[in-house]
């Protein structure tokens, strides 16, 4: 009957508070963890086309690189971080695309700019890119003759594509004659270059060269030329809905694959679908194209793509090359980034150097020499449902070489200023007239005297083409009027000799003449450019 | 339940616990910590560390290709390839063996210094020039090997042949992988170039590569510690089976080139495998013969190669290990200090509250003794000395009360001999009430009968004075009936007689009424002598219930100084106590009406005192008035006599019986008086009766409770 006191509140909560503790930092252990883990999300801006004439073929392209970031979104994200993606429109011109391209970098702060698909496009962009020391990675095959520090390369170079199926047209078509006919703009201009210097190299002999302008139908003259040279092979660089005339016009005139195949480098599967529509299937298959991927492809990797895209976009979507090409840039932009745990441009750029993929057509990497990319070669031929056989495939991958070893760096950038000044700082012809320009059959001189031709002539034009820099003065991006109207724009440049026509000029030492072009690096990649100068932009180059 | 009922039951345990938890948890969360996050620099730390050697080294190699590109690109134009085609061209003929020897022997001397100079610079092993069909027309240090061997025979498949093909088409220099071809010891690798004349390709040219240059590279192994490795591979197998093959040698098999085949594994990545397929990554996996490897691996485009560099888990974590060590043992060399801390700062605080507990539980089992140990001078030892002092206190408590209780017993005895000797006592007063009671009763009857006497008495005295009257009358009658005297004296003498008569009566009665008021006396007598032994008993009683009362409050205290323990105790001597008082009330009143009932006695004595002395004056009278009414007889007889004599006498008469009126008014006073005495008697007899009845009552009362 003493007074024993009852356990009181206090007592109890004793027991309770260190287990309310533990709960606590624990929570909050968990909680500062995922706040640490919680980043913005990583932006990707896609430039490309969606309106305009390039919208139907640069679609393809954004497919597969949306499809590729949602894959990536899927599997977890970039480095736990979501990745959100950009979609800017380069309404299939130029100076579009460059303004874009700098909305994307300054206002939607993206981290890289997978894009452009017209060679004239990406040499817009390139400015913009290099001056705000960006990334741009371009998926596209092109001519090569370029080896910017901050693009990528991810489609093909001359000699993955162009060079190889020259080749191999000698080899296995038994080629000897070759007529080259393509659209008239920087391009098709340059690859003719490169398969003329491959037609001399290995013996045989150029039948003719025809450039149609884009979206002309007016096919017949080269057709009746064609006719009249008689070519063992014609090697394409048309472009866009003229290809529709072009081999309507050839299977009217009795052209067949089996007769004259044509070695296209601009129709993929996607074309022949379009192009299917309108020309009767004979008219085609037979023919040729070489690209660095075909959705024949037989490979494990291949088929699981194929699969994929066509879940994601319906049985009908059909794969090519340039989709292949931007899927497989996403995918080792992502590796890069995983690898070089940043998004900072530069380490990213220096982590793509090193990337390597096993894609669908093969294994990728990225050769840190020239920001290329290792892509293995195929030779497909035109079937009746749309896809490719293919007839002859490099087995490995092919190191890239941007700039063919016929020429020097020196002569390929020669020939691209000489082209962008031939067409009045344009990257493509602006004539209007619909009529073809013919050229006359020429072979390319030797390296030392072709050299001389430019430099007599237009000294001011070469003068006054302002050299590459790594950083553009920011003043004349800033406003976009700059871009239509030129600070310090080269004159038009004054008539030059045509090339074709070889001035018989003697031979003069050539190092006082190529000093101030050595001191000027690469000239063409900071050109003004500006296609606004002359009229009717819309009719000129769309696809590279 | 069992580790909380574990740690509830001692507060040894209790503060151990929480002293380690408070060093040990946070020593653990910090080594936990800390080594993740060390674990985690070191493996970024290993990674790319392993990514910087793997880098570097697919720079070199290449770099090395480039590099043969380079050279290869340079010489491709120079004339002296295509020159020597040419002249090879014209004097071979492959086709049907008519070659003209002696013409092929001098083209090839007239090139072969250059040819030797230029590969030597070049650090080749071989030059061969191969023709557009693809038959070898040159071969500079195998002269032998020329011909179309590149197409038919062993060599038909080789990747030399196949590369062959290949930059016929791609024209541009590639390599050919590195293959065991049948006649070389070593794996060999070719680099392939068309060559030129001007513009024109001619052909193609082999270039031995000295192989020792890539192995060179390959075989570095600086920085790898001692178990890293370089492992170069190509792909082997083909489809889903496909594995990889090893090219080179590697630090630990010299031979392993070419022979080392590496399959993919099923449950992890195989490095070699995945490096193969273009992949490129870091991982933890294993080796071939099962030890955990950290391995970096990445895809050289150039030889088509796998490049792996690996190191043992162990030597790559070595520091992790290490780390793990020295937190692990530093973690155990805290625990145990923390235990043995623990131990002995819980012991010095909880040893002592344990020691007082344990003595506290002592005392309360009944050892007195028991004392807690005072150690220090905090608290808790203030806690033991006061507890000692407590107990110390309890143990002589203890002893007083047990010495108490020892009295207490005694005085309890005592008490229990009082109450036996007062219960004897009422008894003996119960029986002495009841006779006293009976006495009353008697004494009441007695009184009653007195009473009764004495109104008998009264009657008869009334009647004696009534006769007397009468007498009177007649006596009054007598002067005016002197002469009816005579007859009268007859009737007078009758009357005389009778009233003598009446007097023996009156004397008989009055002597019984003597004795028994002389009993009534005696009675009384008792009854004041019995009072008086009820007097001293109620003083003895009182002097017990004195002594009884006196015992209770000794109780009392004893049981208050016990406290707790005499609680009982002292209920019990309150209750004592309370009797004490009863009894000495009862015995106050007992005395009080026992001092009553003696003065009832007394004036009873005294009453009857003075009714025997009245009976006895009135015996006396009746006496003397027998002796008169005798003499009044013999006189009357005289007075037959006398009659004569009656005039005078009668006026003697008259005054006689005057003199007897008088006296029997006096007689009849006194008889009142004795009446009244008796009825006094009577009353107090009553009262005496009813006291004695109450004191019955309550010595019977007063027994039940005894």
């Amino acid at each position: 009957m003493t007074n024993t006191p009852k356990p009181t509140q206090s007592t109890i909560l004793n027991r309770v508070m260190p287990v309310f503790v533990l709960i606590l930092l624990i929570t909050a252990g968990w909680w500062f963890r995922s706040w640490l883990n919680y980043q913005k999300p990583i932006r990707v801006g896609l430039l490309h086309s969606l309106t305009g004439p390039m919208a139907i073929s640069e679609k393809s392209m954004v497919d597969a690189e949306v499809m590729a970031l949602e894959e990536l979104n899927e599997s977890g994200g970039l480095l736990n971080r979501k990745v959100e993606w950009v979609i800017a429109d380069g309404k299939s011109d130029w100076p579009t695309f460059a303004r874009e391209a700098d909305r994307l970098i300054r206002k939607e702060k993206v981290d890289v700019i997978i894009g452009c698909w017209t060679s004239a496009s990406r040499k817009t962009v390139l400015p913009v890119i290099e001056s705000n020391n960006h990334l741009l990675i371009y998926p596209m095959a092109y001519e090569g003759l370029e080896a910017s520090p901050n693009i990528i390369y991810t489609g093909s170079a001359p000699n993955q594509q162009i060079i190889p199926a020259v080749a191999w047209a000698m080899r296995e078509l038994k080629a000897k004659k070759y007529y080259l006919v393509g659209s008239d703009y920087i391009w098709p201009h340059c690859v003719n270059e490169i398969t003329k210097d491959t037609i001399d190299s290995i013996g045989g002999e150029l039948a003719g060269e025809s450039y149609l302008f884009f979206g002309t139908d007016q096919v017949e003259s080269v057709v009746k030329d064609i006719l009249q040279a008689k070519p063992d092979v014609i090697i394409s660089t048309v472009v866009g809905d003229t290809n529709k005339a072009f081999y309507n016009a050839l299977d009217a005139a009795g052209i067949s694959s089996d007769k004259i195949p044509v070695i296209s480098f601009a129709i993929s599967e996607d074309e022949l679908r379009t192009m299917l529509k309108e020309v009767p299937s004979k008219a085609l298959v037979g023919h040729y194209s070489a690209w660095n991927y075909f959705q024949t492809i037989d490979r494990q990797e291949n088929r699981s793509f194929v699969a994929r895209l066509q879940k994601r976009y319906g049985k009908e979507k059909s794969a090519n090359d340039v989709m292949a090409a931007s899927y497989n840039s996403v995918y080792l932009w992502a590796q890069a980034v995983r690898e070089a745990e940043t998004t900072r441009i530069s380490d990213v750029t220096h982590a793509m150097s090193h990337q390597s993929l096993d894609a669908p057509e093969g294994i990728v990497s990225i050769d840190a020499e020239n920001h290329h990319t290792w892509r293995p070669v195929y030779i497909g031929k035109v079937r009746s449902d749309a896809q490719f056989d293919i007839v002859w495939s490099s087995e490995s991958s092919i190191r890239p070489e941007p700039y063919p070893l016929t020429r020097s760096h020196n002569d390929w950038n020669l020939l691209l200023t000489k082209l962008y000044g031939e067409w009045g700082n344009s990257w493509s012809n602006p004539k209007d007239n619909r009529s073809i320009s013919k050229k006359k059959v020429s072979f390319p001189k030797p390296t030392e005297i072709k050299t001389l031709e430019p430099l007599v002539a237009p000294k001011p034009v070469a003068s006054k083409v302002e050299m590459k820099q790594p950083v553009k003065p920011p003043e004349t991006l800033k406003s976009k009027d700059n871009l239509k109207n030129p600070v310090n724009s080269p004159p038009t440049a004054p008539p030059i000799a045509k090339p074709e026509t070889k001035p018989s000029v003697k031979p003069v030492s050539i190092l006082p003449l190529m000093k101030p072009l050595l001191e000027q690096n690469e000239p063409v990649q900071s050109g003004r450019m500006d296609s606004k100068a002359k009229p009717k932009t819309d009719f000129s180059i769309r696809k590279i | 339940m069992n580790i909380l009922t574990f740690f509830r039951k001692s507060i040894l345990r209790q503060q151990m616990a929480s002293y380690l938890a408070i060093a040990i948890i946070p020593s653990v969360m910090l080594t936990w910590i800390i080594s993740g996050v060390a674990n985690y620099f070191i493996e970024q730390n290993v990674q790319r560390n392993l990514f910087v050697l793997a880098d570097a080294k697919s720079a070199a190699i290449e770099s090395y290709a480039n590099e043969k590109i380079k050279q290869v690109n340079s010489i491709a134009r120079s004339l002296i390839f295509a020159r020597t085609s040419e002249n090879c061209a014209k004097v071979l003929n492959l086709n049907n063996g008519n070659s003209d020897l002696k013409a092929y022997e001098d083209v090839r001397t007239g090139v072969i210094p250059e040819f030797n100079y230029m590969i030597d610079s070049l650090n080749f092993k071989n030059l061969m020039i191969v023709n557009h069909n693809h038959e070898v027309i040159f071969n500079l240090r195998e002269p032998s090997r020329i011909g179309r061997w590149l197409l038919e025979g062993p060599m038909a498949n080789s990747k030399l042949s196949k590369t062959v093909n290949r930059v016929s088409t791609l024209l541009q220099p590639d390599f050919s992988d590195f293959e065991q071809l049948p006649d070389s010891s070593k794996p060999v690798s070719f680099i392939i170039s068309p060559f030129y004349d001007k513009t024109k390709m001619m052909g193609v040219m082999i270039f031995q590569l000295d192989e020792q240059d890539i192995m060179d590279i390959i075989a570095d192994n600086t920085g790898m510690g001692q178990t890293g490795q370089v492992l170069v591979g190509t792909k082997y197998g083909s489809g889903t089976k496909s594995g990889a093959i090893l090219v080179a040698p590697t630090r630990t098999d010299e031979n392993a080139a070419f022979k080392t085949i590496i399959k993919p594994h099923k449950n992890e990545v195989s490095a070699m495998v995945s490096a193969v397929e273009g992949g490129r990554g870091y991982g933890i996996t294993h080796n071939e013969e099962g030890r955990p490897i950290v391995a970096v691996w990445m895809y050289i485009p150039s030889f088509h190669w796998g490049l792996v560099i690996d190191q043992d888990f162990s030597e790559a974590f070595a520091l992790t290990a290490r780390i793990r060590w020295i937190g692990g043992s530093l973690l155990t060399v805290i625990t145990i200090a923390s235990i043995l801390f623990a131990r002995w700062a819980a012991k010095g605080q909880a040893g002592r509250v344990v020691a007082v507990a344990n003595a506290a539980g002592g005392l309360a089992g009944g050892d007195w003794s028991s004392r807690a140990p005072v150690d220090g001078v905090d608290e808790l030892a203030a806690l033991a000395a006061s507890f000692n002092q407590m107990a110390e206190k309890l143990e002589q408590s203890d002893k007083v009360q047990s010495r108490d209780m020892q009295e207490l017993a005694l005085n309890s005895k005592l008490l229990a001999d009082a109450s036996e000797v007062e219960s004897r006592t009422r008894v003996t007063l119960r029986a002495t009430a009841r006779e006293l009671s009976e006495a009353g009763i008697k004494l009441v009857s007695s009184a009653d009968n007195g009473h009764q006497t004495a109104t008998e008495q009264a009657a008869a005295v009334n009647q004696v004075v009534a006769t007397v009257e009468q007498i009177r009358a007649v006596a009054e009658q007598n002067t005016e009936k002197a002469s009816a005297v005579a007859r009268l004296t007859g009737d007078s003498a009758i009357s005389l007689s009778q009233g003598a008569e009446a007097v023996r009566q009156i004397i008989v009665s009055m002597s019984r009424l003597r004795d028994t008021v002389n009993d009534y006396a005696r009675e009384i007598t008792t009854l004041t002598e019995k009072t008086r032994q009820i007097d001293q008993i109620t003083s003895s009683v009182n002097e017990i219930a004195d002594q009884s009362k006196l015992l209770a409050l000794n109780a009392t205290i004893e049981a208050a100084k016990a406290g707790e323990q005499g609680k009982g105790f002292a209920v019990v001597a309150a209750e004592v106590r309370n009797l004490a008082e009863q009894s000495k009330t009862a015995n106050t009143r007992i005395r009080h009406m026992l001092s009553e009932i003696r003065k009832a006695a007394e004036a009873t004595v005294v009453a009857t005192g003075k009714g025997v002395s009245g009976v006895d004056s009135t015996m006396e009278l009746t006496r003397s008035a027998g002796s008169v009414i005798d003499r009044l007889s013999g006189s009357l007889n005289e007075a037959a006599i006398a009659v004569g004599q009656i005039s005078n006498s009668t006026k003697q008469q008259y005054t006689g019986i005057d003199q007897i009126n008088q006296a029997m008014r006096e007689f009849q006073q006194s008889t009142r008086q004795l009446t009244e005495n008796s009825r006094q008697s009577q009353e107090s007899a009553t009262v005496l009766n009813n006291l004695s009845k109450e004191l019955l009552g309550l010595t019977e009362s007063g027994a039940e409770v005894l």
